[in-house]
């Protein structure tokens, strides 16, 4: 498999704090890899470094072979990396369509732009895929049982009456309207009941299998046992161990640091 | 299956019928005027002073939209539109003075001139936000008066401290009937390119940025190339405007042009009329303008009950007039159509 992003030595300090330093790792292309390690140990961060919002100190960062170090949010956006906020970031004056709509709005002022009809059938499939909204088009009511809630009338209706796994299919959805070939995924498993951790991890496979690579961040090892074939765990800013979830949950120095040693069972799956 | 459709296609047919109504308002006025005050049959100034008071209102409903395009959807705050306002202005001065092109030709100019003034505060302006943005564009437009005050114009005829007199030159009709139609029409232009835009991608792409910066940009949009196209398309429109006034008055001048005053009536008609709406703006600026004029027998202190009642308004309805009226006209027809429900039943009862 071949790499499609690689972090190379990187670091980043916030003021007196040593955020990430020197980090190194790679992700390979149509994979699904963990990024876990306890509260405070700098995975969002790494997303942040990786995406732009932040400027690394020190090390760069590889996608398909790119420099993509120092670039703005947008740019590596366009490139093709997509993420997710750890809390959902809806529009909320806009309706979900709209939403996702936003994503597909490209930068060149003047273009030829996609018609009415493609673009609202391009965003239609993301809601749908992600199965933001049922059936679509925006003729389907919202009456009587149609509305349980997430299968409600993406055209018509605005993200308040989401609920929390409703709100982290949005921020899917609209990731995946930017067409990503990445997919960073900011804890969406965070408050999720166990049904709803069960469909957005059989949706996340899916996506993997139509060719998305995906990152996914969690603090909690248990819920990313079953998803992903890969894992690098971080502690305090450093790669502690990388390898399989089996390899990472036997490893003693995992158990130490991240599950305080009283978590192998915690950890397996 | 199709009520979602046709609610809110009720609401489109609302708020078309409202606005048709109005602009036929607007048309007809030079005609009822001298219905509603027969005074004014037998004293034309007095007609001329109305006909003027509301040509200077449509000219303010421009400016106060174009302030909402960058302030209500793109959520960038600008305390400095009376620059954009005097760069359409002087433009139209200078060029009617040097050039005598026609007014349209140069009333464009104004607008494109100002649009560049808008990319050139635009530069610093990506860096900065909220009130740091707001001061930006203060000083700028503060920064601009005292140029113009500094600058010794040998153009038209120069007047005090960096006017100019561009009479002749800039000069549209005595008819003031036929001026009032022609400040309209600009008017009614502006707001159709304005609405345009924001129901354009253009629109939903300043509204993203304006809600959320991060997860816009998140969403691939370049929000510093968005944010100065709201600049450059706010300033062409408060351009235009700001052209058309030195037109209708005969001059440019610091006092007249670049008084910050005139930035804080066109937030103060926005707000009032209810930001983000485009339209909303155009009622607000007639308010503020018609009352004015109405008040105009206090002198001085009419603008301090001018302010007073924007204050009030802003207290008791922070969404402004318009949305107001709609949220009332919306309940009176809810309560009809409950009536209406209520007799459909009886009737079916009996």
């Amino acid at each position: 498999m071949t790499a499609l992003l690689q972090l190379e030595h990187v670091s980043k300090a916030f003021g007196g704090l040593q955020a990430v330093s020197q980090l190194s790792f790679e992700v390979r292309q149509g994979e699904i890899l963990g990024l876990i390690g306890p509260n405070g140990a700098g995975k969002t961060t790494v997303f942040n470094l990786i995406t732009g919002v932040y400027r690394p100190d020190q090390g760069r960062i590889r996608f398909l072979g790119k420099d993509i170090t120092g670039w703005p949010l947008y740019r590596i956006i366009n490139a093709g990396i997509a993420r997710t906020f750890q809390i959902p970031k809806p529009f909320i004056h806009k309706t979900i369509a709209q939403n996702v709509e936003i994503s597909l709005i490209p930068n060149e002022i003047f273009t030829s732009v996609a018609s009415k009809r493609e673009r609202r059938a391009r965003v239609s499939a993301c809601c749908a895929r992600t199965g933001l909204c049922h059936a679509l088009g925006h003729q389907a009511g919202c009456d009587g049982e149609a509305a349980a809630r997430d299968l409600c009338d993406c055209w018509r209706e605005y993200p308040h009456i989401l609920p929390q796994a409703g709100l982290r299919k949005l921020e899917v959805a609209k990731a995946l309207a930017t067409a990503p070939k990445l997919l960073l995924l900011d804890e969406p498993f965070a408050g999720l009941t166990h049904s709803e951790v069960e469909e957005l991890s059989s949706l996340i496979r899916a996506l993997r299998d139509e060719g998305h690579t995906i990152v996914l961040v969690d603090h909690n090892m248990r819920g990313l046992m079953k998803l992903v074939e890969r894992v690098v765990v971080i502690h305090f800013g450093e790669r502690l161990a990388e390898g399989t979830p089996e390899e990472v949950a036997q490893n003693p120095l995992v158990q130490e640091a991240y599950l305080a040693g009283s978590g192998a069972d915690d950890a397996s799956p | 299956m199709m009520r979602a459709p046709r609610r809110s296609r009720r609401r489109c047919v609302l708020l078309l019928l409202g606005l048709m109504l109005s602009l036929a308002l607007l048309i007809a006025i030079p005609y009822l005027l001298p219905h509603i005050f027969p005074q004014m049959r037998t004293n034309p100034i007095l007609l001329r002073k109305w006909l003027d008071t509301l040509l200077v209102a449509n000219l303010w409903a421009i400016l106060a939209m174009s302030w909402d395009l960058l302030g209500g959807y793109a959520g960038q705050i600008s305390f400095g539109h009376s620059l954009f306002f005097g760069l359409g202005g002087y433009t139209s001065a200078i060029m009617s003075v040097l050039l005598g092109w026609h007014p349209i030709v140069i009333i464009a100019m104004g607008g494109l001139i100002a649009a560049v003034g808008g990319l050139v505060v635009a530069a610093p302006a990506l860096r900065l936000r909220g009130p740091y943005l707001s001061l930006l564009t203060l000083v700028a437009a503060l920064a601009f008066d005292r140029l113009m005050r500094w600058a010794k114009f040998q153009i038209g005829t120069p007047g005090a401290e960096g006017a100019i007199l561009c009479n002749p030159q800039c000069f549209l009709t005595f008819n003031a009937t036929e001026k009032y139609y022609y400040a309209l029409l600009l008017m009614v232009l502006s707001a159709l390119f304005l609405y345009g835009i924001t129901r354009s991608r253009f629109g939903l792409a300043f509204e993203a940025i304006r809600d959320d910066e991060e997860a816009a940009q998140a969403a691939g949009l370049n929000a510093a190339k968005y944010k100065a196209l709201a600049f450059g398309l706010s300033a062409f429109v408060a351009g235009l405007s700001g052209a058309f006034y030195v037109y209708h008055i005969g001059s440019a001048s610091p006092k007249g042009l670049l008084d910050l005053e005139i930035s804080v009536q066109a937030i103060v008609a926005s707000v009032l009329g209810g930001m983000g709406t485009i339209f909303g703006p155009i009622f607000g600026a007639f308010f503020f303008k018609i009352t004015e004029e109405y008040l105009r027998l206090l002198g001085a202190l009419r603008f301090v009950v001018l302010f007073a009642l924007a204050l009030l308004v802003l207290l008791l309805l922070p969404g402004g007039l318009l949305a107001k009226l709609r949220a009332t006209l919306r309940r009176w027809w809810q309560a009809g159509a409950r009536v209406r429900a209520g007799v459909g039943a009886l009737k079916q009862g009996e």
